[in-house]
């Protein structure tokens, strides 16, 4: 299958995943955690830990799973409009505190999922 | 059917991430390939955070969720973001605190500024 075609597929299963995380978690009002973008996007992060470890030797499931698939499971816009919100709102220690913790939570997810990718 | 919408967004905003993101690291890739700044995840995370910032400001209903929730969430990636900063330590390290600091800055940043000028434009 063409690589762009297998992208588009993988996007449409990640954001579908990632819809259905923020519909089951339900509205949170501006004020609130963003708890929805930030469990998909560590647990993303965790992932591509994994998965890009585990895929070295398969080139080619690479643009359907990394790019497609977690890429489209995980997402900057949701977090520039949350922490964008909470900078309108009059919260700006909010806003930081959210990207910071959503950043350094990531980059350890992702130093874990390497870990984890290595042990098997 | 709103969850139709998340996958006609979601179908056009992954490949194009792709495309955008190659096109801007084939063009910034220093010689030996390790250790550049991913000038094509700063690229498409801050044009998709202006792009939800317009979409915020003007769209409602099933168009705002194809646009946000499908096109600009798959447009925009954190696990590959994520994946190319930790990449970066510990050899790049300016590289990389300029990705952990300056990047998200930018896409907050852009945003703002976009849902600032489309709700002006909309007013």
């Amino acid at each position: 299958m063409p690589r762009l075609l297998l992208i588009a597929l993988g996007g449409i299963l990640g954001s579908s995943a990632r819809y259905g995380v923020a519909l089951a978690m339900g509205e949170h009002p501006v004020d609130a955690w963003p708890w929805a973008t930030f469990l998909v996007n560590v647990v993303g992060a965790l992932a591509i830990g994994i998965v890009a470890i585990q895929l070295v030797d398969q080139p080619a499931l690479r643009p359907f799973v990394i790019t497609g698939i977690l890429g489209g499971f995980t997402t900057f816009s949701a977090l520039a409009v949350e922490a964008g919100s909470m900078l309108d709102a009059g919260r700006p220690g909010w806003a930081l505190a959210y990207v910071a913790a959503t950043v350094a939570a990531g980059l350890l997810a992702v130093r874990a999922g390497m870990a984890i990718g290595r042990q098997r | 059917m709103t969850w139709l919408a998340v996958v006609v967004g979601a179908a056009v905003g992954a490949p194009l991430r792709f495309l955008v993101d190659r096109w801007l690291t084939e063009r910034t890739a220093r010689p030996g390939g390790a250790g550049a700044f991913p000038w094509g995840l700063l690229a498409v995370n801050a044009s998709g955070s202006a792009l939800a910032g317009v979409v915020v400001a003007l769209a409602t209903g099933d168009l705002r969720v194809l646009l946000l929730v499908g096109l600009c969430g798959a447009y925009t990636t954190f696990s590959g973001y994520a994946w190319e900063t930790v990449r970066l330590w510990p050899e790049a390290r300016v590289a990389f605190w300029a990705s952990v600091a300056l990047l998200p800055t930018a896409c907050v940043a852009a945003f703002m500024l976009a849902w600032r000028i489309a709700g002006l434009a909309a007013s």
